[in-house]
């Protein structure tokens, strides 16, 4: 280049070029590795470097391990030591390494420079960005008082900053959407009925050993947590029969031996006739109820009236395979699993009755502690983790949240959709800030325009996040959270049939500016004055927890990073005791009478789509987590938009066919996005169903946006569980917008008396 | 020359980095203007606020709305994914490498726009024309064209189009150059 | 003679998609190109009840590899190894049957991006990956090169419900053998295309039906490779030279 100007610089272009100074940091420094001049490498992913580390591409956690090939992760495996999964994950863990290096990351901190939602920001320092946060977490507290911040916490990273607002001395400091939106009421159900939490992040039921297995929904394969698959299958493989009952031909459905199409919201009265049928012809198990029950006899007294006849017509059912599917169960009990669910917030009212009476059938079969029925929690022992701070509850307002509107509220957190209520209108306190970790709240809660308007209300929000979801862009600051792959978090351990610990370890470090959850917690709570999370980094509390296991870091990684123990998860039912206030099972729950609620499950049944509707309901891609994993190029190609299934019959009718794009019209009249319609005899007439978390409104996510439509927009009436206030999900209804022209779709399946239909007018417990 | 034609590229690599004192004083920008003029590129006063380039440039490279922005890593555009830490990453960390180099910053992918300029300005400052030739033609040439296209598609804010404007020309000012020479 | 076969257990298998994807992962597949696949049949009614299940398909490495027959390539002499040192020579084209496994490969060396056996394979289970510079065809290969490592293939490794059961049928011992032999597992063949796929599928009768009716395939396609050798190989020179210019 010294041959020729062919850049004519004048002199003071010489000069200003001269002059310039550029930053004084260094952008390349010498290297001492080599280039890679030849193949050298094995193929595929062989010759990687695996680390040990715990998934996060759902909730289930199953161990892994990271592949490094020359400093990126090439792929990722189940662990091949650990006793659930082995080296196997699903769809979504084998896809955590587009996760990490997809271009549409949060990689900064940034500052919201237009109106919440418009999606306008510049990206800031840390410094910045946490002194602002920090800032205002203490303007909202000393203007409004403590209760006034609520933190919306989910997963992982969400744990460590919950003690923040806890210590801040907010009784908003958690409220997962875990419960409120998902397992809430059945957990309840459980921890009242059992004395301990036999379904919540985990499910204590024995599929692998059972005879026969009980599935109300619960739509196993295409929710995939994968060592729940895999029991699921041993079990079946080993000659396990199987009841299925869904309004929808699910994959769990298309394996079982009696599948019961019911109409949705009737599950109770079915389960009632049954209790009923196996009490009155003897067939529940008289010892065990004898020996560990409390309360037959009001139960007896109390379903006496609901036979199969009497559920036939409701449950839209004949008596005859209501029977059959009944006497394969009892012929297989004790060694049942009468499956307790997961996810229960379908109707509202009702729901933690449902499970309640789930709950009742294992004990009547006697399939407590026993092989193959619900089973009990083998505790691994770690170090207890002080962090110095949250110690104590904070002190409840006047008019709490928590604790004055439902009576088993308090047990979880707050209800959401009380924050969201108080957020709006200021009653009973205000609500002027609102943290966000782990969850897309605008997908996630029901009546996303009710959420987003009482953002608007907000003095401040924030969120760490990963994605730039719908959160993200409503958000007035976004701190950047490391995935699970570049971060340590606690010591995890698996008290199921595998018993095992092991630890989420970083893979590789983290990209751009992200920081781990840890880290991110303990800079906020500098900043915001609080003596908290007392250690200098994730590994030194690590280690506290290893050493009360016995272990260290490095003696953990040398045995493959995880370590295995005994279950011990049956008990002998001659000497069974649980942690209830008798010690015995629950049948008749007296706490739920103190509060007014049915001590004993009732039939209440749930209105009935309007006429010329069909109930929308929803359940899981077994590619996607949520909405969470939308923007992921793998995933996303396996399954890039969601399809409404119709009922083939009402299809024909209302001249809709296979493959047709439509619109979706609620009964509030909100619309949906354009979405095709998967035509089949595989759901009810009455029925349509489609996979949640499709139809991102973040254009931020460039493969996900507008890629099908969103069911949670749909979702605008919703109801409140008396018990704990989770909210319903299944209570809004559906019709057919074709080219513009809406098309009331046929009742092939009219409700019985019994069951009323959906009024618009009535005054609801929930939010429009 | 070659010293000038060095900080020129420096200059486009803080340029197409993150908007802070150094590269958004007024010195900076005069000396924008003044290659800008030399390259017969037309360009007005450039007088633009810190927090004006903040925004505009978060938006244009690191997040934004309905996905139109350009993000600026060859992996994007070179692996057929378009995810970071591609192939266009793998290529890059080679070439620099090659040159006994290797980027101060970890956390970031090899293959960021403001990292391939400045190993580009110490090529021509240290004279490695061979390498400089092969990684014009073998890996910047391929995806700088495709960054440049997705940018001017987006209308973006006039600073960072008459950057891209003044990086397009230079390159094939010099990959004329480099490139004839030594094939 | 070897033949790496594959038993695919509809009973088992949920539909996770985990084996699409961890191929994918394993051997760098730019979407939407795939060397394994899994589609989903119904909720469809069958003579047998109704079924709700899924395709998991993959190249079959058949004993008759019509792909094979219309690579343009000169057959060139190569030697070919079995894992206990026998060898032998054969004279193949760019894609061919290894005669100590059973498994059809593809020398990427030789490859010249033509995009017949692409066309000729009525499985669909070939792509040309014009993501390359050089694009090439690829498929499935049955993980030879982790099999050579002591190692499963990588979507049998993932297979969450242990659907996937992976062997060599000439070992009378094992179990895709004995899973073949007994339990009157499906070929995916019809009456036109029979060509002797070594992927096998098993399960309850009504989802055997719905994956036979909806997937067997029947258009001889390699028959309707038409276009004279001449002409693509020409075509593919041409290609290349457009693409170094």
């Amino acid at each position: 280049m010294k041959r020729r100007n062919f850049l004519k610089l004048s002199a003071s272009a010489c000069a200003a070029l001269a002059a310039l100074e550029l930053g004084d940091r260094p952008v390349f420094k010498a290297a001492y590795a080599k280039a890679r001049q030849a193949k050298t490498s094995l193929p595929g992913s062989l010759g990687a470097k695996e680390t040990p580390s715990v998934c996060e591409m759902c909730f289930w956690r199953c161990p892994i391990v990271g592949k490094v090939k020359e400093g990126k992760l090439v792929k990722i495996e189940g662990n091949p030591k650990s006793p659930a999964n082995g080296p196997r994950v699903c769809a979504r863990g084998n896809s955590g390494v587009q996760l990490l290096y997809d271009p549409d990351r949060i990689k900064y901190p940034l500052k919201r420079t237009g109106a919440r939602g418009e999606g306008k920001w510049a990206r800031i320092s840390w410094d910045e960005a946490l002194d602002e946060v920090a800032h205002n977490l203490i303007k909202v507290k000393e203007k409004y008082g403590p209760h006034a911040l609520a933190y919306f916490d989910h997963g992982a990273s969400a744990e460590f900053m919950r003690d923040i607002f806890k210590t801040l001395g907010t009784e908003n400091y958690t409220n997962e959407p875990a419960f409120y939106q998902c397992v809430g009421p059945a957990a309840l159900a459980y921890l009242m009925t059992y004395g301990y939490i036999t379904t919540g992040t985990r499910q204590y039921v024995d599929m692998k050993h059972a005879k026969a297995m009980l599935l109300i929904g619960t739509h196993i394969g295409e929710n995939v947590h994968v060592s729940h698959v895999r029991e699921f299958i041993e079990g079946l493989s080993n000659g396990a029969k199987l009841v299925v009952v869904d309004p929808r031909f699910s994959a769990a459905a298309a394996k079982a031996d009696i599948y019961l199409p019911i109409r949705p919201g009737t599950d109770t009265a079915l389960l009632l006739a049954w209790m009923n049928f196996i009490i009155t012809e003897g067939l529940y198990d008289k010892d065990f109820v004898e020996r560990n029950c409390s309360g037959f006899h009001e139960l007896k007294k109390a379903v006496k009236d609901y036979t199969l006849n009497w559920a036939a017509p409701i449950c839209d059912l004949p008596v005859t395979d209501m029977k059959r599917a009944i006497l394969l169960l009892a012929k297989n009990s004790p060694n049942v699993s009468i499956h307790p669910g997961r996810h229960s917030t379908w109707y509202g009212r009702g729901d933690t009755s449902r499970h309640q009476a789930l709950a009742i059938l294992a004990a009547l079969f006697g399939a407590v502690g026993v092989k193959g029925g619900l089973y009990f929690p083998t505790p691994v022992k770690k170090g207890h983790l002080s962090f110095g701070c949250a110690e104590e509850e904070p002190e409840t307002p006047k008019k709490s949240l928590s604790e004055d509107y439902y009576p088993f509220a308090s047990t979880f957190g707050s209800p959401t959709s009380k924050i969201i209520q108080a957020t709006r209108t200021g009653k009973p306190y205000p609500v002027k800030l609102w943290g966000i970790n782990g969850v897309n709240i605008i997908q996630t809660i029901p009546n996303p325009y009710q959420t987003m308007e009482a953002i608007k209300k907000l003095d401040f929000i924030f969120c760490e996040e990963i994605l730039p979801t719908e959160t993200a862009i409503w958000s007035d600051i976004v701190l950047p959270g490391a995935t699970y792959l570049e971060r340590y978090d606690t010591v995890y351990t698996y008290d199921l049939l595998t018993p095992y610990l092991t630890v989420r370890q970083p893979v590789v470090k983290p990209m751009f500016e992200t920081k781990s959850s840890f880290w991110i917690a303990r800079e906020l709570a500098k900043r915001a004055g609080l003596k908290c999370f007392n250690y200098n980094n994730e590994v030194e509390f690590i280690e506290e927890e290893l050493k009360g296991a016995g272990l260290t870091l490095k003696s953990l990684n040398e045995k493959g990073g995880i370590v295995t123990y005994k279950a011990n998860p049956y008990r002998d039912p001659k000497k069974l005791k649980v942690a209830t206030e008798e010690g015995k099972i629950m049948l008749s729950i007296e706490d739920f009478a103190d509060e007014d609620l049915d001590p004993i499950p009732k039939f209440i049944p749930t209105p009935a789509p309007p006429k010329g509707y069909v109930r929308l309901v929803y359940g899981r891609s077994p590619v996607h987590t949520f909405t969470r994993t939308m923007n992921n190029k793998w995933l996303h190609n396996e399954a890039p938009e969601n399809h409404l299934w119709l009922n083939d019959k009402v299809a024909k009718k209302a001249g809709i066919k296979d493959g047709e794009e439509v619109v979706l019209e609620n009964q509030d009249g909100y619309r949906s996005w354009p979405i095709k319609v998967k035509v089949t005899p595989g759901i009810r007439p009455d029925t349509a169903f489609m996979p949640h978390g499709f139809g991102s409104r973040s254009k931020l996510l460039s493969k996900a946006y507008k890629q099908g439509a969103s069911d949670q927009f749909m979702i605008t009436e919703y109801e409140d569980d008396p018990f704990m206030g989770a909210s319903s999900h299944r209570t809004n209804f559906i019709r057919i917008v074709k080219a513009g022209r809406v098309i009331d779709l046929p009742e092939l399946c009219p409700p019985p008396k019994e069951i009323p239909r959906f009024s618009a007018k009535k005054t609801r417990t929930g939010g429009k | 020359m070659d010293r000038e034609l060095s900080k020129i590229f420096a200059l486009l690599a803080r340029g197409f980095s993150y908007p802070e004192e150094d590269n958004s004083s007024d010195a900076f920008f005069g000396a924008v203007k003044e290659v800008a003029k030399a390259l017969d590129i037309p360009c007005n006063s450039l007088s633009y606020t810190e927090p004006e380039l903040r925004e505009a440039y978060t938006l244009l490279f690191i997040n934004e709305p309905r996905g139109r922005w350009a993000p600026p890593f060859s992996s994007v555009y070179l692996g057929g994914e378009g995810i970071l830490m591609a192939k266009g990453q793998d290529e890059a960390r080679n070439f620099y490498l090659e040159a006994g180099l290797e980027p101060a910053v970890s956390s970031e992918p090899e293959d960021f726009l403001p990292t391939e300029l400045h190993f580009i300005s110490k090529l021509i400052e240290n004279d490695k024309e061979e390498i400089l030739s092969r990684f014009l033609k073998e890996h910047l040439l391929k995806w700088f064209p495709r960054f440049y296209n997705r940018l001017k598609a987006l209308e973006p804010h006039p600073y960072y189009l008459l950057l891209a404007e003044m990086t397009w020309k230079l390159l094939n000012m010099i990959s004329q150059e480099v490139i004839d020479e030594t094939t | 003679m070897s033949q790496l076969a594959m038993v695919i257990d509809l009973s088992r298998c949920v539909g996770c998609h985990a084996c699409a994807i961890a191929c994918r992962a394993e051997w760098s597949v730019p979407v939407p190109y795939q060397r394994n696949w899994v589609k989903r049949m119904g909720p469809e009614a069958t003579p047998k009840g109704m079924s709700f299940t899924f395709y998991p398909g993959l190249c079959n490495h058949c004993d008759d590899p019509k792909c094979t027959t219309v690579c343009p390539v000169d057959p060139e002499e190569r030697v070919f190894k079995s894992r206990d040192g026998r060898k032998k020579k054969m004279a193949v084209r760019a894609t061919f049957k290894d005669p100590f496994t059973g498994a059809v490969l593809i020398d990427k060396e030789r490859c010249i991006g033509c995009g017949n056996c692409v066309e000729a394979c009525p499985y669909g289970a070939r792509y040309l990956n014009e993501e390359l510079d050089d694009p090439k065809a690829d498929k499935c290969t049955f993980c030879v090169e982790r099999l050579a490592h002591g190692l499963e293939p990588a979507c049998v490794r993932t297979c969450i419900s242990g659907a996937r059961i992976f062997g060599d049928l000439s070992d009378k011992n094992s179990q895709v053998y004995k899973l073949v032999s007994t339990k009157g597992a499906l070929r995916l063949t019809s009456k036109e295309v029979n060509i002797g796929p070594n992927v096998y599928y098993i399960g309850k009768e009504k989802d055997l039906y719905l994956l036979k009716k909806t997937y067997a395939p029947h258009e001889r396609k390699w028959e309707n490779v038409k276009a004279p050798v001449r002409r693509r190989i020409l075509q593919a020179a041409i290609k290349k030279l457009v693409k170094a210019v």
